[in-house]
């Protein structure tokens, strides 16, 4: 519980008041609008179930499908990811749950296994990802031991575990950043939920909604929770977390082609000098969009899941008070008293459905409204990471990842963690991190090499087709500052039944893992959780051999290699004579013996030729 | 980052990369100097005593200079090496070993080798220095650079029995005379002492056997397919996995296959042999570059004397320029350019090799021809057929 972050600290109470739990459930949806118009939705469910009745098989509304997995493979603890898009922080600031419940993009997977070596945990491990990808109908069983980690300083235990399991408990992690996540994994996550998607905040999810959000991270974490003086629980917890475009959510779904507008609907930026009738540069619509939850997520939501808390609200939003909400009737709105930016909604215990909507605020007019009426500004994140691949050619590559820590007073430290493949063999060496500094003493851009940012290094080198590289790296940013760090790596030749089908299209990396460590500064007064962040996962470009000849390449070799051997063979076994020595080869005598005999039958036909043109001559003088 | 702690989990395996380049041997010597063990990654496959060789070296990064003056000197000492080598032979029709010496140092093909820094270039060394001590009759440092040169890339184990003839007819020791056989054996008996005292202390020097699988399994594997000069990357690309063991035991024993061929056919010639034999490694070994192709082209040299009886010069030498010219062109096509894929460059390695066969294979003609004609003086420059 202690892990939960800002965006649930007004739910804590609730489920505080509502702790006697042997078996609870809890669902919300809280709305965020962001700016751009743009909305954040993360759906929260979680469900508790003693540890003794877990043991016994007894579950409740822990899914057993994923129990029965977990017990099979002895797990202690579960993270699975699935997440698609990227998250805009220099738009939409930190992120929600302090990046502790998304992945990179694909599908990410690690877990806490209880095993008594490596080998057992190995074994372990492949039993859940092969279990996992039935249940889950994604290709984690193509999580194999070039892609599985066990990282040293990135992740900890978010459980309370008893200190006689930690001692055997392993962390496996797994990534997949090709995968593509879809509808189908969208289905078995509700299935896990007691209410199934049939009611409550689930039946908003909607597959053509959710994926086509531009960013969203389905997460399920499982882990036991021992609150002080009570007894432990496993709880399992499933979120999503989607940002919608809210103009493209907006479109109806019998249309959803997007076409350009009419021209009387354009809105022109009429400043430019080129502004006529005919020529329109759109301006962006910063006004703020009306919606509701209809039209957004594309169906309504049907009332209350009867098995949820009946005091938990299912559905907040943050916005400002100011914020005109309009709900549907027999909805109790409660506000929160210190909180100026939320509002939760009580639902009435009936199956009517829910509406919310919020409508248009003009930004002209009697009373005007501004960004601060639309939307709260989202919180500056603690550190931005981007990460790109330099050089040019499929020999040699380069990464480059810019951290910046915005901050102007507190420095940030994190664990920066890289799971390569293979086929990238990155020089560990050409690893440099600079630093340039934007505040304080030294401000201005720039640059200098300062190894002292890196405080800490955990490398495992890679091995062809059995591991990855696995690199963790502990930095320190002072204030307002940014690193640029960069490693140069080479790109590998693979063997061409080893390159999926569109080779040329690349291989993704997975996203480079931050966790930001809790600081034990005392300038911060709120001790800070440790949160997370992912960069975007990359595209490999390796060079590719031609794959539509692969016997032409062994039958060319193969004659190289025949001609070679056979003309020093041929050089090594025969010896040498004189022109006109020794024997006679079999080819020039039989050369000899046929012009003897052309020779002969020659001189035969011209006797031939030579008498029967006599005896003509001899005709010729009888009939003159 | 000197002051790195680094911090390292160490698991058996083999894997990786043979191309001898200065960024890998860096790597390999970066990890080392942490405490990682390079043996334990796909990057490093070099012998473990050229480490602390290296890391004596100030560091390549801020002082190039050491390391250019290192490899100059390995390159001057392989000249010096050649020089004795050429000035050891008789006759009348042959250059002198500062010809030799200098066609050696300004070869195309050895300065762009010193160049790109490889570690075979000590590999070239003590493989001359071996030939060298051998003429000169020095038996035994002659194979314990043998060993040396084995200890670094294996493959020039077989040149041991030519070594072991040629160190037998240049042993001026009437006190003692030795049957050939004794001297293999006791030569035998030497390359493997010293070559166990070689493994010992790469052992005692990384602490764990796994250098032999990532130096030496490397070879014999092949795991790693970086486009090369060679013949055995593209093969073993296309090549369909079921059968891959099949064919890299077939190239083994092609490769070895030579060694006895010519070292019984040309038994009176034993540099001659080991010439040869170069050029058959330059072409045939599982990652040649063009360092093992210097090694080769420096000992053509010595034998000017069989220079007139080689048939093919000149188409020897346009399909050897034709393809040192296209092959850096077509790679730069595949890789940089993206205006060509990989079988412009395959087919250039293919002529390559072709081109470098056709030499090798000329070169023992005229070498035969020119011992036949020592017994027959009459058919000096007569018409000659082969049954």
């Amino acid at each position: 519980m202690q892990f939960f972050s800002f965006l649930l600290t007004v739910l804590v109470p609730f489920v505080v008041a509502s702790a006697a739990p042997a078996a609870d459930y809890h669902e919300q949806l809280n709305l965020k609008p962001l700016p751009q118009n743009s909305l954040l939705a993360s759906f929260n469910f979680r469900s508790n179930t003693s540890l003794p009745e877990f043991e016994a098989h007894n579950f409740r509304f822990f899914p057993r499908s994923l129990g029965q997995i977990l017990q099979h493979a002895g797990t202690r603890e579960l993270h699975l990811r699935f997440s698609l898009g990227r998250w805009d922080a220099e738009t939409w600031g930190a992120r929600p749950w302090d990046g502790t419940k998304e992945g990179g993009t694909g599908v990410e997977l690690w877990a806490w296994l209880e095993a008594e070596s490596d080998d057992e945990a190995d074994h372990k491990w492949l039993t859940l990802t092969n279990a996992l990808s039935g249940l889950f109908c994604a290709s984690l069983n193509f999580i194999d031991s070039t892609r599985t980690t066990r990282p040293v300083m990135s992740f900890r235990p978010e459980g309370d575990h008893p200190n006689t399991t930690m001692a055997n408990m392993h962390l496996l992690h797994g990534v997949l950043p090709r995968e593509v996540v879809c509808t189908e994994n969208l289905t078995p996550f509700l299935k896990l939920l007691p209410c199934k998607g049939k009611a409550g905040v689930s039946s908003l999810l909607d597959g053509h909604k959710l994926f086509d959000a531009s960013w969203q991270s389905m997460a399920i974490d499982v882990k036991p929770v021992c609150p002080t003086g009570e007894e432990c629980v496993l709880q399992i917890e499933q979120t999503i977390d989607m940002v919608l475009d809210i103009e493209r959510s907006k479109r109806p779904r019998d249309n959803p082609i997007p076409r350009p507008p009419p021209s009387h609907e354009l809105k022109c930026n009429t400043t430019k000098p080129y502004h006529a009738d005919d020529t329109c540069f759109p301006t962006d619509s910063l006004n703020a969009q009306e919606w509701n939850l209809n039209q957004i997520f594309g169906k309504p939501m049907l009332g209350n899941c009867p098995l949820t808390d009946p005091k938990t609200p299912p559905v907040c939003i943050q916005a400002p008070h100011s914020r005109d909400v309009f709900t549907s009737m027999g909805v109790e709105e409660l506000k929160e008293p210190g909180n100026e930016n939320q509002r939760c909604y009580l639902l009435p215990s009936n199956d009517e459905e829910f509406h919310l909507s919020l409508p248009f605020m003009p930004r002209d007019g009697d009373r005007p409204k501004t960004d601060a009426d639309e939307f709260v500004q989202p919180a500056t994140p603690l550190l931005y990471a981007e990460r790109s691949l330099t050089g040019h050619g499929q020999e040699h590559g380069g990464v480059q990842a810019i951290l910046t820590n915005p901050s102007p007073g507190a420095e940030v430290e994190f664990v920066y963690m890289e799971s390569l493949p293979w086929f990238m063999r990155i020089y560990l060496h050409t690893l440099k991190a600079r630093i340039s500094h934007r505040t304080g003493s030294d401000a201005g851009q720039t640059l200098h090499d300062d190894d002292d940012v890196i405080k800490e290094i955990y490398y495992r080198p890679f091995l062809d087709r059995q591991r990855g590289t696995q690199l963790e790296i502990r930095m320190k940013i002072p204030p307002g500052s940014t690193v640029f760090m960069a490693y140069d790596f080479e790109k590998t030749i693979l063997r061409y039944t080893e390159y999926p089908p569109d080779a040329n299209r690349g291989f993704d990396v997975a996203a480079a893992v931050i966790t930001i460590l809790p600081s034990n500064s005392s300038t911060t007064t709120t001790a800070r959780r440790m949160s997370n962040l992912r960069t975007t996962s990359m595209l490999l470009n390796l060079p590719t051999p031609d794959f539509s000849m692969p016997y032409n390449v062994i039958i060319f070799t193969s004659t190289c290699i025949a001609l070679a051997f056979g003309g020093l063979y041929n050089i090594l076994v025969r010896r040498f004579v004189g022109r006109d020595e020794g024997p006679e080869v079999s080819l020039v005598k039989l050369r000899r013996r046929l012009q003897e005999a052309v020779q002969k039958v020659k001189a035969r036909a011209m006797e031939r030729l030579g008498a029967a043109g006599k005896e003509a001559k001899k005709v010729e003088g009888k009939s003159d | 980052m000197p002051k790195d702690k680094m911090s390292f989990q160490a698991t058996a395996g083999t894997a990786g990369l043979f191309v001898v380049a200065a960024a890998l041997l860096q790597e390999g010597l970066f990890l080392y100097n942490h405490n990682v063990s390079p043996y334990d990654g796909g990057v490093y496959h070099q012998a473990p005593l050229l480490l602390p060789l290296f890391s004596l070296l100030p560091d390549p990064s801020t002082y190039p200079i050491f390391t250019y003056i290192l490899y100059t000197l390995v390159d001057l000492l392989s000249a010096n090496a050649l020089y004795k080598i050429a000035e050891s032979g008789e006759g009348e029709k042959r250059w002198s070993g500062y010809v030799v010496a200098a066609l050696f140092l300004f070869n195309p093909f050895t300065i762009a080798t010193c160049i790109g820094r490889p570690t075979s270039v000590f590999t070239t060394c003590v493989i001359l220095h071996a030939v060298a001590k051998a003429l000169s009759g020095n038996i035994f440092t002659s194979m314990l650079s043998l060993s040396f040169a084995a200890y670094l890339s294996m493959y020039p184990l077989l040149l041991l029995p030519p070594m072991v003839i040629l160190a037998y007819d240049r042993t001026y020791n009437p006190k003692a005379p030795k049957s050939l056989a004794q001297l293999a054996g006791m030569c035998t008996l030497a390359v493997g002492v010293s070559l166990s005292l070689l493994f010992l202390s790469s052992y005692a020097l990384t602490g764990s056997w796994e250098f032999l699988s990532s130096t030496y399994g490397i070879q014999l594997t092949l795991t790693d397919l970086t486009p090369n000069a060679g013949l055995w990357w593209y093969f073993f690309t296309e090549m369909f996995d079921s059968f891959r063991s099949f064919f890299l035991g077939v190239f083994w024993l092609h490769l070895s296959s030579y060694t006895p061929a010519l070292t019984i056919r040309l038994r009176q010639q034993p540099l001659a042999v080991i010439t040869l034999l170069l050029g058959i490694f330059a072409i045939f070994k599982p990652y040649p570059s063009i360092a093992d192709t210097s090694l080769f082209l420096s000992l053509v040299p010595c034998f000017r004397h069989v220079f007139p009886l080689l048939r093919y010069s000149f188409v020897t030498a346009s399909v050897v320029l034709y393809g040192t010219f296209l092959g850096p062109a077509f790679y730069h096509l595949w890789i940089y350019a993206g205006s060509g894929n990989a079988n412009f460059f395959y087919a250039i390695t293919l002529v390559w090799s072709l081109g470098l066969s056709l030499l090798v294979s000329d070169l023992a003609f005229a070498v035969l021809r020119d011992e036949w004609e020592v017994e027959r003086p009459e058919m000096r420059g007569k018409e000659i057929r082969q049954i």
